[in-house]
């Protein structure tokens, strides 16, 4: 049984020794009017400085207590409790009833024991999601579980096994909250406080439990510091006039792109990979490509072949982001790391205009059109072309186009790579994105490493393409080359990591508004929105109007925006989507589902940023596969790996 | 949900309009007449909204309660940072104005049909370019009924123009708390319905007010038989940008800046229906 | 005219409408007249025809409070139904009120004596309390007040 805490009524005298963590104010009744808590302290403190031993007695705790107090009720789910403690970072939540009676305390400890089990309860449960591989022996001491045998897959399996296993659902705070001592006896109080500020491990707990290792998520707030630092050089540019590229509709399907020759085809090798970043410098362009840096392959301006990430591969998983070395150094055997090209070409924080108050008050507004960087991006897979393309009809598509975006995406030159090693985590083929690549680029890459030499076979997609072509030291695309590069990415369409299901996904998210799946999501999701930083559609802003000294004059900036902020759905008193629930809901079905009704395709492209990047390795596919057996009515989790 | 019919538009900064006109509606409610300082917007049509500008403060959305020529009227309602600055504005002072944004009521798709006109509140502010485009076309519909709810009768807007509405219409107006003065009907807006002489299934009905009051009043006017696709119901969401682009105001598969706010009570019922979509 | 008749007695049917109506009479009321007050005998009720009547609360020091007011076509009273038959709001006309008055002891003979008028009767008041109980409820939640949508911002 935890051990009770102390509470106090309204006028109580507070004294330093009393003053746990926080400790709650009762009437005469047992009704909880409010919480004093260090910080209330803190405040008197910093406001009294060393007086306040002497001081605090002289006020009450209701002088000092803060309200309106955040609660849980004593039926809510421990998921419930934890998310409220997240949202207001209490370290301690007063458990009520139904009547607003104070029945106990639940800390943050509290709620993390819950996910702390017994070894025999681990070992049998996996030893039962492994009841067909029965060849494996499960031993589990302290926590640590040592598996022996042949694994049926691959590790993933059993780290989603574990995550599945972690949960905590069913249980209420009722069977965890401390009972609370009433008032009026000081030295029991004195006592408990003590315990409780020897107890100590308050501050180093978290209110979910942390899957990865350290050293695997040293990208924990990575996209987002990412994205915005790695913005390009600029350099100057060139107005290339309209161009004839602009499109809206694109087909579905990928494989039936693959392999057309258009005007000028040709096969490179590394030194004419360096003459095509020099050719589209030359041009004025800012050439952007994969580079290695702060342990991941990141999306910055280079400037010379050597920068691009030869010989380097990547390994990931659901929360999982690994740089491999590559025996063959292929530049382009990695796939998507944690930025998409939306960086450069819808970047995360940009001003749209500012205005002046002129001395008669008169208001003079100035569009920002800066003259952007015409680019050249390097590298674009496929599933990322059709992201641009998804991102141009939401921007420049409708009845009003987005003229900074609609500029840059104008001038930009697209390289495209086809895809040859997809990634665990990759599901193109099901989002019919790829391997091959689809319409839209002005060269298309296909890298070729075998007996014959390390090469790409260099497709024309424009006639700017066709001409940059013809500037590089290069050679005829011989059959041998041909078949190889073809053979290449049909066998990549047949490694893809995941898949969604293979139905209607719009009518899939449709009819499971109310599935109870979303409810096994949000226990797990912290709405950090790293899924939506990466995700290379989610297109998403938010405006900040700022003001200079004088007062004079005004800016209006706009911003990449998540809607898994609670304030996204603001609305008069508070967010229309407040549970996380709603919001990770909110996310996937715009991606699967209404995107195809507001700009007529899938929001979705399958590059599966989203499942690398996200924390607790979440995975899109996974929840679309559950949802889908949600609604044929076998609801029953499977700790399959969904293929 | 369909394909522009125009040319694509930049989606532009605000245009410079000067308070030519400013009039406590009520305590926290003004309604302000804006006129361009050089080029006028295009037109705005009764349902629309623009997104003002308040300056270094932001912009939120206000729908026009009256268009004139070039001018444009707004009541706005002191609830917020820019709410409360677009309220304190003066006469001779400059906002920035973006739009027209959004559907229209589109009253001229239902001539011929009855008119019913159901606002709670400020909902009454986006009604009244409405009414006032029924009124000035007699004969063009059947009958008209404009069915209004306030908290307090200190809180009632337009209440002077209300009275003139009478002479093309019947205006039956409610109050949840009444004070010692009123003397007219006391509950909510609902309970007007019974009060209003229309045949429901040759009825367009417009609504215009919190969320829970557009349900219970759609709700009830399909159990009288009126077709729920001749219910236009005037939705409210989080909207920024105007144009689409910024993705705040999502109502399932509608983006209510672009395919709202006004939609039939066909698209607005199953989106309403889940909570927290 | 097509419109349909709203009001209690539109939602009854035909048969039972006639029965009761041949269980009432005409009756007026000057403005301002008190109808019933609060914990009198439920004795009659009324269906009004035109004007308007203000259901009210007895609050001590204070103008009665107005809670609702019933126009024409709805039912006034319904508490002549139910035990104990006492009446727990006072009612008061705002102006000239005609209305169709009715023996509440005769009409609960005759809903006691006939199953099929009783049920049709019983179930339209019923109808009238549950709506009357559904805006009540909405009022609850001072749609209205500062906050409050309605207007986009």
């Amino acid at each position: 049984m935890p051990h009770p805490l102390p509470a106090c009524g309204p006028r109580t005298a507070t004294t330093g020794e009393v003053l746990v963590s926080a400790q709650p104010v009762l009437t005469g009744d047992g009704r909880l009017i409010g919480v004093v808590s260090e910080s209330d302290l803190v405040a008197v403190e910093a406001a009294g400085g060393n007086e306040v031993p002497r001081r605090a007695p002289e006020l009450t705790a209701e002088q000092l207590m803060s309200v309106p107090t955040v609660t849980v009720h004593e039926d809510a789910s421990i998921a419930q409790a934890a998310r409220t403690m997240g949202q207001s970072r209490p370290k301690r939540l007063p458990v009520i009833d139904g009547e607003a009676w104070l029945t106990g305390i639940v800390s943050r400890s509290d709620l993390l024991k819950v996910c702390l089990r017994e070894d025999g309860d681990v070992a049998a449960q996996l030893l039962a999601a492994l009841a067909p591989a029965a060849a494996i022996e499960v031993k589990a001491a302290q926590g640590r579980v040592t598996l022996d045998g042949a694994a049926p897959e691959s590790c993933a399996v059993l780290e989603r096994l574990i995550r599945t296993g972690a949960r905590c659902r069913g249980r209420r705070v009722r069977e965890l909250r401390r009972p609370v001592i009433p008032g009026d006896r000081p030295a029991r109080r004195r006592r408990v406080a003590r315990a409780i500020a020897g107890g100590g491990p308050v501050a180093a707990l978290r209110s979910r439990p942390r899957r990865c290792r350290v050293d695997d998520v040293r990208w924990r707030c990575g996209p987002r510091r990412a994205a915005v630092r790695a913005g390009a050089r600029a350099a100057p540019c060139r107005p290339d006039g309209p161009r004839a590229y602009w499109r809206n509709g694109f087909p579905r399907g990928g494989q039936e792109w693959a392999m057309t020759d258009g005007g000028g085809t040709a096969v490179i090798d590394r030194s004419g990979m360096g003459a095509l970043i020099a050719a589209l410098a030359a041009r004025g362009r800012t050439v952007v490509g994969p580079t290695v840096r702060d342990g991941a392959i990141v999306l910055a301006g280079i400037s010379r072949d050597e920068e691009l990430p030869y010989g380097w591969g990547v390994e990931l998983e659901a929360g999982r982001y690994r740089l491999r070395a590559r025996e063959d150094g292929a530049a382009f055997a990695h796939s998507a790391g944690p930025q998409s090209w939306k960086t450069f070409l819808h970047p995360p924080r940009e001003r749209q205009w500012s205005a002046d108050r002129g001395p008669d008050g008169e208001l003079v507004v100035t569009e920002d059109r800066p003259l952007s960087p015409s680019y050249a991006f390097l590298g674009v897979r496929p599933c990322d072309l059709r992201a641009i393309a998804v991102q141009d009809r939401v921007l420049t598509g409708g009845m009003y186009t987005d003229p900074a975006y609609r500029g840059r995406r104008e001038r930009a030159f697209l390289v495209a790579v086809e895809c040859t090693e997809p990634g665990a985590t990759c599901f193109c083929v099901s989002m019919g994105t790829g391997p091959a690549v689809g319409p839209g680029y002005d060269l298309a890459l296909t890298e070729v490493i075998d007996a014959d030499g390390h090469r790409f076979l260099v497709r024309a997609g424009s006639e700017e393409g066709e001409s940059v072509l013809a500037e590089l030291p290069r050679r005829d695309a011989d059959l041998a080359t041909r078949t190889v590069a073809r053979e290449r990415v049909a066998e990549a369409a047949d490694r893809m990591g995941r898949s969604m299901p293979l139905v209607d996904l719009r009518q899939l998210m449709g009819e499971t508004l109310t599935a109870e799946r979303w409810d096994d999501v949000a226990a797990r999701c912290l709405t950090c929105g790293n899924c939506t930083m990466v995700c290379p559609t989610c297109f998403c802003t938010t405006v900040e109007d700022v003001t200079d000294l004088t007062g004079d004059h005004a800016e209006r900036w706009r911003r990449w925006e998540s809607c898994f902020d609670r304030d996204f759905s603001h609305l008069h008193d508070g967010p229309v989507r407040d549970s996380s629930r709603s919001r990770y809901r909110q996310w996937a079905t715009h991606k699967l589902g209404t995107w195809f009704d507001q700009f007529g395709s899938s929001g979705c492209v399958g590059c599966g940023r989203c499942i690398v990047w996200c924390p607790v390795g979440i995975d899109i596919t996974e929840e679309a596969h559950a949802l889908d057996r949600e609604r044929q009515g076998n609801a029953p989790l499977h700790l399959e790996r969904p293929r | 949900m369909t394909e522009p019919a125009a040319a694509p538009r930049p989606a532009a900064a605000p245009v410079p309009y000067r308070v030519t006109e400013r009039e406590e509606a009520t305590p926290d409610t003004a309604t302000i007449v804006l006129e361009p300082v050089r080029r006028p917007l295009e037109p705005f049509a009764p349902g629309q909204f623009a997104m003002v500008y308040a300056f270094g403060v932001g912009d939120i959305p206000l729908s026009v309660s009256a268009v004139d020529g070039p001018r444009l009227t707004h009541t706005v309602r002191r609830v917020g940072a820019t709410s409360g600055a677009l309220h304190a504005l003066r006469t001779g002072d400059t906002v920035g104005v973006r739009g027209p944004f959004g559907t229209g009521w589109e009253l001229p798709a239902v001539a011929g049909l009855d008119l019913l006109v159901v606002a709670g509140g400020i909902g009454l502010a986006p009604l009244r370019p409405l009414v006032r485009e029924a009124l000035s076309a007699p004969g063009r519909y059947g009958r008209f009924n404009v069915l209004v709810g306030a908290r307090e009768p200190g809180e009632l807007l337009y209440r002077a123009e209300a009275r003139g509405w009478r002479a093309g219409g019947e205006v039956h107006i409610t109050v949840d708390r009444p004070d010692e003065h009123w003397q007219g009907e006391v509950g909510v807006v609902t309970t007007l319905l019974d009060r209003a002489v229309f045949e429901p299934r040759t009825t367009a009905a417009f609504i215009c007010g919190p969320e829970p009051m557009i349900r219970a009043t759609a709700a009830d006017l399909v159990h009288r038989g009126v077709a729920p696709d001749l219910i236009r119901v005037s939705l409210e969401r989080n909207m920024q940008c105007g144009s689409g682009h910024c993705g705040h105001c999502q109502l399932g598969p509608l983006l209510l800046c672009r395919d709202g706010p006004v939609v039939t009570w066909t698209q607005a019922r199953p989106l309403l229906l889940v909570r927290e979509l | 005219m097509t419109v349909i008749q709203h009001g209690f007695l539109g939602a009854l049917p035909p048969g039972p409408r006639d029965r009761l109506l041949a269980l009432g009479h005409e009756v007026s009321f000057p403005g301002g007249a008190r109808v019933f007050e609060e914990g009198g005998a439920a004795d009659r009720f009324w269906i009004i025809r035109s004007g308007l009547v203000a259901l009210d609360v007895h609050v001590p020091g204070r103008r009665a409070a107005v809670v609702e007011t019933l126009g024409g076509g709805e039912l006034l009273g319904w508490s002549w139904l139910f035990e104990p038959y006492q009446w727990h709001l006072g009612a008061q006309t705002r102006g000239p009120v005609l209305a169709c008055e009715f023996d509440a002891e005769r009409v609960r003979a005759a809903v006691r004596d006939d199953p099929a008028f009783g049920l049709a009767v019983t179930d339209c008041v019923a109808q009238v309390i549950a709506r009357r109980l559904k805006a009540t409820r909405t009022r609850l939640l001072d749609l209205y007040g500062p906050g409050a949508g309605g207007e986009p911002g």
